[in-house]
């Protein structure tokens, strides 16, 4: 994010010195005769009086607060699919009382209107049979969705959000620009503003009456639960994900409001009923608030293909134990094609004039509508009316003079034949408003967008935000079309006649939420990239560990020749976790290393060990190998980002972006592996997982979220050294080999084993450490310790008495440990082996894959990806 | 003529399904050319949620539940439909084509806001130029537009091969008017795209086929199959069903089970599974004729 922000510490006590409207154009500021309006004078003022440095101070912590709640991309993503970072200028928008008071009378009134057009297209359809609309305007338009005629809806509310793009023309009266009826966006957005300008000018909110929006959330809240008609219902935000735009504001006004936030895949229907899927079993679920398009809801009975639904929902609808808002179908009414109907349609519904007027627009669907509009065509500007497809080669929406003579042709052309699939509309100047630009305030073209909420009477009324979203264009192009691609964002301040509560954002405006010590909805699929994040952040650091060690001694030399041996089994257990097994990893360059006669007789063993450990760094096809763990890391962390703190979600980022750098380019130098930058890189990625674990055991709460991604992380160090201790105690002399001192370095435990036994390591009492010692967070018996007190803490059904099967199964395991003879461990059979000490790692390494096992079938499985099909 | 049709829907998955949740078009509709007199859909396993209701294009539509693990799933349609003998239009008796649209446009009759639903573009007949211009070539101007319809009709049976190796359920139009081949659904999408691309209503209907069996042997059960085609409307007939695979005008042979804008309004079996596996899908369909006597 960028922040516009006033720098200049010298800067003029006059904001308004230089500020020139531009002419023919309503400035917000200003009137044509140059005096700054009243309802702006003491806000100016006021910030006038603020000491430049100690306004960028502020900002800076503002901003880093922003950032904290990720509000930092665009609304709506780029043509492209890209989307840039989000800018907000510190000058908010100042409307006065009155003004604000005509503009929420209009737009309660609009958005009454185009609930019941909703409710008549999507129901019995009057208007087409009484010729108010042509029936080409529905049929023609794709959001028509058949499988959503006829839904029932409490009150008649189809439309519980709604939101408009607006703009002032020269006259300063308010029009419409779009209107929004499937998801609205932006609310979070708006939000977010508001509580950054409030910190960062808090005497403008003191000193002046401003309205707050913590009301507006309340009623709209309120008015939502009195429609499921339940006292307290289960209410989810339905999201399209984790890796769209939206979803930072998805997850900001899910927590502000109290409320879930859920994918498709964590919904599931059953008997006509939505439910949420969590790790405490099916929760019903009363009410969706949804930000998917209407098309993606069902992949039932709407788009096949689409994920982000959950199959079934109309059923569940039709059936009337689940409210969706907006209403499923609502999309048919967001298309600019009514925009020239609404008039006669307000008059013929409600016997009312409209009050807010449409940015002038023709419908081409209609022969004298469509000849006006290719009389006048280089009057004005045509888009698609349904979609945002691109009608020609370039851009959205066309502004006809611009275009060449043969593109103007060619719109034409499929005006004539496709009329149905247009609209035209003027190309109107918007008005402008003080935007902080280069160090002073000047006029830039701006759009609002506004937010209105059914209310909860019958009487179909709706309550609109006192505030919004304004929308400032980078640049002086007047013309309102160049505003959709809006550049940076304000917050707009409606003054109040007199004070107002001084309700605070900061805090839940609702009185009824209770304090609460756990999060008891953990959606199964939430639970499930927790318990892999764990796991995978394990396995990250378990390998760099041994890479670690093993390069440090090869470079360092200092290893005793039968140590190599160690190292190679060591890296071996690594390499056959994958499918590959013995294969030989790739990578020309070491195969080129391996082509050299070996000088010495350990330099063989030498080259083998790199070659090996050059798969086991880069080589991004082989399982379980660094390169392929640090993708499952990276598609984990991006799944569970909105669980984790920032500082640790910044913390893997940082890390993933360092090792991609690495992995691109290799360390090498000629044909030898490169020791010293490839110990930089991964004792830096020690201690960047160390960081991340640190985090991870200070400052999440402990609810089930934490204690699944503990599990994971358990369960795969336990598995680890089990692996690792199998293959070097199990057999030969480890005292000899270096294996005991080279699992101490791999178990972080060596430093600790000095300080015990201040001898060189011998078997029993590093058994004793790495395997029995439930005080060594890196011993495999703390592991299952903490692995059995997290099952205990599993939810269960609480009137079941008997132990589940994964309280059995681990507290075997520890009890197993618990029972261990160290002195029977160490013995060895007249072949050599301690067959006792395999038994257990044996045990371990068959026990725990089923607990895995376990837990994902009772916890996770009902979160199995939906299969579509088309039969 | 009087028909029983079995329709029989076997899936079998290689991994138990824990629990899904299907829509079917499996239940005949009557409509001015057939009276549906009765149709048993049985289910086998039982579904825990069955649901039966109309779609917004008056197709019987059923919704069911399966919420116990199961390795198949047996749907079994038995209706008895009885098909009219069919009036024979005029195709030189109808209206001048480019008249039509304008006249339906602005006429808001019950029936024509119902002929209206199917002029423009749906999900699986998107708008097509290239379509537009083969269609041109029978509908030259001031051709009566079922004439027209035929001719087009005709060369869609000439320049298309029947082909089902060539086709999926979710081939593009554009794919199978480049490659020139496919199977009656195809056929029905490319020519109700053509008609579209005219502004003129036309809608896809999906139903049974008798197929007579070859000279002197008996009728294979299970040998007929479900069939596709499409219907247009014309102010003079109103819809008029023609069979671009068989390059006919629709008669007694044809059973209508529903129709739609296209194919993904009408599908058999539609289905959301979790679990599963791979799966493998047996129909049979049986068309046997009571009597010639309605």
């Amino acid at each position: 994010m960028s922040v516009n922000l006033p720098l200049d510490s010298t800067r003029s006590a006059n904001l308004c010195a230089d500020y020139a409207p531009l002419e023919g154009v309503f400035d917000e500021l200003m009137g044509a005769d140059f005096t700054v309006r009243p309802h702006w004078r003491s806000f100016i003022s006021a910030l006038e009086a603020i000491p430049a440095a100690d306004l960028a101070t502020r900002w800076r912590q503002a901003e880093r607060l922003r950032h904290e709640n990720g509000l930092t991309f665009t609304i709506e993503p780029d043509e492209d699919g890209s989307s840039r970072p989000w800018d907000l200028d510190f000058v908010p928008l100042v409307l006065d009382p009155a003004d604000w008071r005509s503009l929420e009378r209009g737009l309660s009134q609009r958005a009454r209107l185009l609930n019941a057009i909703l409710a008549d297209l999507n129901g019995p359809q009057r208007l087409l049979r009484e010729g108010d609309l042509p029936g080409a305007l529905l049929f023609a338009n794709p959001h028509f969705l058949r499988p959503c005629r006829n839904l029932p809806a409490k009150d008649g509310v189809y439309l519980h959000n709604y939101a408009a793009d607006m703009g002032r023309g020269p006259d300063g009266r308010w029009w419409v620009l779009a209107d929004r009826t499937q998801a609205p966006s932006g609310l979070g957005y708006a939000l977010e503003n508001r509580i950054v300008l409030a910190r960062c000018l808090p005497e403008l909110f003191r000193d002046h009456h401003i309205e707050r929006l913590a009301g507006f959330f309340q009623s709209a809240h309120e008015s939502l639960v009195a429609r499921t008609g339940r006292e307290s219902p289960r209410i989810v935000l339905l999201t399209a994900g984790s890796d769209t735009t939206g979803y930072f504001a998805h997850a900001y006004i899910a927590r502000y409001l109290g409320y879930s936030l859920a994918e498709g895949p964590d919904l599931t229907v059953r008997d006509n009923r939505v439910y949420l899927k969590t790790v405490d079993g099916l929760k019903p679920v009363d009410l969706i608030i949804r930000r998917v398009d209407d098309q993606d809801c069902d992949p039932l009975e709407l788009r096949g293909g689409s994920s982000l639904g959950v199959a079934g929902l109309l059923q569940a609808a039709r059936a009337q134990t689940v409210t969706i808002a907006n209403a499923l179908g609502s999309g048919v009414v967001e298309t600019k094609a009514l925009m020239p109907f609404l008039p006669q349609l307000c008059r013929k519904l409600f016997g009312e004039e409209l009050i807010l007027p449409s940015l002038a627009t023709w419908w081409c669907g209609q022969r004298d509508a469509l000849d006006h509009v290719l009389a006048n065509l280089d009057d004005l500007a045509c888009e698609p009316a349904f979609d945002r497809r691109p009608i020609l080669t370039s851009g959205g929406v066309l502004v006809t003079s611009a275009l060449s003579a043969e593109e103007r042709d060619q719109l034409r052309r499929q005006l004539a034949v496709r009329g149905e699939y247009f609209v035209a509309h003027e190309v109107a100047s918007s008005s402008t408003t003080p935007a902080w630009i280069d160090g002073k305030l000047q006029p830039r073209p701006m759009m609002l967008r506004v937010f209105a909420a059914a209310d909860s009477g019958g009487a179909g009324d709706y309550t609109i935000m006192p505030g919004g979203l304004a929308r400032i264009s980078s640049s002086n192009d007047l013309r309102t079309v160049s505003l959709q691609k809006g550049e940076s964002t304000k917050d707009i301040c409606v003054l109040a006649e007199g004070p107002v509560a001084p309700i605070t954002l900061l805090r839940s405006p609702f009185s009824y939420i209770e304090p609460k010590r756990t999060g008891k909805d953990l959606p199964s699929r939430a639970a499930d990239n927790l318990f892999w994040l764990g796991r995978y952040a394990e396995r990250s650091e378990d390998i760099i560990r041994v890479l670690r060690s093993v390069i440090r001694h090869l470079a360092e030399d200092d290893a005793p020749v039968d140590s190599l041996t160690a190292m190679e089994r060591v890296v071996q257990v690594l390499l056959e976790k994958g499918k590959s097994g013995e294969a030989a990893p790739g990578g020309a360059r070491s195969d080129r290393r391996a082509e050299q006669r070996p000088e010495r007789p350990e330099q063989l063993i030498e080259q083998r060990i790199e070659k090996r450990l050059a798969a086991l760094m880069f080589d991004a096809e082989l399982p379980y190998g660094l390169q392929e763990t640090l993708a499952h890391l990276r598609r984990t962390t991006s799944l569970t980002r909105d669980r984790l703190s920032i500082d640790a979600w910044r913390t893997l980022q940082t890390f993933q972006a360092d090792m991609a750098e690495h992995a691109q380019h290799g360390h090498w130098l000629g044909d030898f592996l490169d020791a010293g930058t490839a110990l930089e890189m991964l004792d830096g990625a020690v201690r960047a997982l160390g960081a991340f674990s640190g985090m991870e055991m200070e400052n999440m709460t402990r609810n089930h979220g934490w204690r699944f991604l503990d599990m994971g992380r358990r369960l795969e160090r336990a598995k680890h050294h089990a692996g690792l201790m199998r293959t070097l105690l199990v057999a030969g002399d480890p005292q000899e080999d270096g294996g005991l001192v080279l699992l101490l370095e791999l178990a972080d435990s060596l430093m600790t084993y000095r300080s015990r036994y201040l001898t060189t390591p011998i078997l029993p009492p590093v058994i004793d450490l790495l395997l029995l010692d439930e005080t060594n967070p890196r011993s495999i018996a703390f592991q299952i310790a903490a692995l059995s007190s997290h099952v205990d803490e599993l939810p269960r059904d609480a009137d079941r008495v008997v132990r589940s099967d994964q309280q059995r199964l681990i507290l075997s395991l520890l009890t197993e440990l618990r029972l261990c003879d160290i002195v029977a461990l160490c013995e060895t059979t007249a072949s050599g082996r301690r067959r006792a000490l395999d038994a257990v790692f044996a045990s371990i390494l068959t026990k725990l894959p089923k607990l895995s096992e376990l837990i994902s079938r009772d916890y996770f499985s009902h979160a199995e990806a939906r299969r579509p099909a088309e039969l | 003529m009087i028909y029983d049709v079995s329709h029989r829907t076997t899936y079998r998955y290689s991994m138990p399904v824990s629990f899904s949740h299907h829509v079917l078009h499996l239940v005949p509709r009557s409509s001015p050319r057939q009276d549906a007199q009765r149709t048993m859909l049985s289910i086998t396993p039982t579904p825990t949620v069955h649901t039966s209701s109309t779609d917004s294009f008056g197709n019987a539509l059923t919704f069911i539940t399966l919420q116990d693990r199961h390795t198949e799933l047996v749907l079994h349609a038995k209706s008895t439909i009885d098909v009219f003998s069919p009036q024979r239009p005029r195709p030189a008796a109808t209206v001048p084509w480019e008249t039509l649209y304008p006249a339906l446009s602005g006429d808001t009759s019950e029936a024509a806001l119902e002929a209206l639903q199917y002029v423009f573009a749906s999900p699986r007949v998107p708008d097509s130029p290239e379509l537009e211009a083969y269609a041109r070539v029978s509908f030259t101007p001031g051709r009566p537009v079922l004439e027209a319809a035929l001719d087009l009709t005709a060369r869609i049976f000439d320049d298309f091969v029947y082909d089902p190796t060539a086709t999926t359920v979710s081939t593009p139009v554009a794919e199978v008017f480049a490659e020139r081949r496919g199977v009656c659904q195809d056929f029905a999408h490319l020519e109700i795209a053509c008609l579209r691309a005219l502004r003129l209503p036309a809608r896809y209907v999906s139903g049974y086929l008798l197929t007579r069996p070859p000279e002197g042997r008996e009728r294979l059960v299970g040998a007929d199959a479900s069939h596709a085609w499409l219907s247009l409307w014309c102010p003079e007939y109103g819809w008029v069903d023609l069979d671009p695979t068989n390059n006919l005008l629709v008669g007694e042979e044809h059973i209508t089970l529903g129709w739609g804008r296209d194919y993904g309004d009408v599908s058999l079996v539609k289905g959301a599974i979790f679990g599963g596996g791979a799966h493998k899908i047996e129909v049979g369909v049986d068309v046997t004729p009571l009597s010639t006597q309605a």
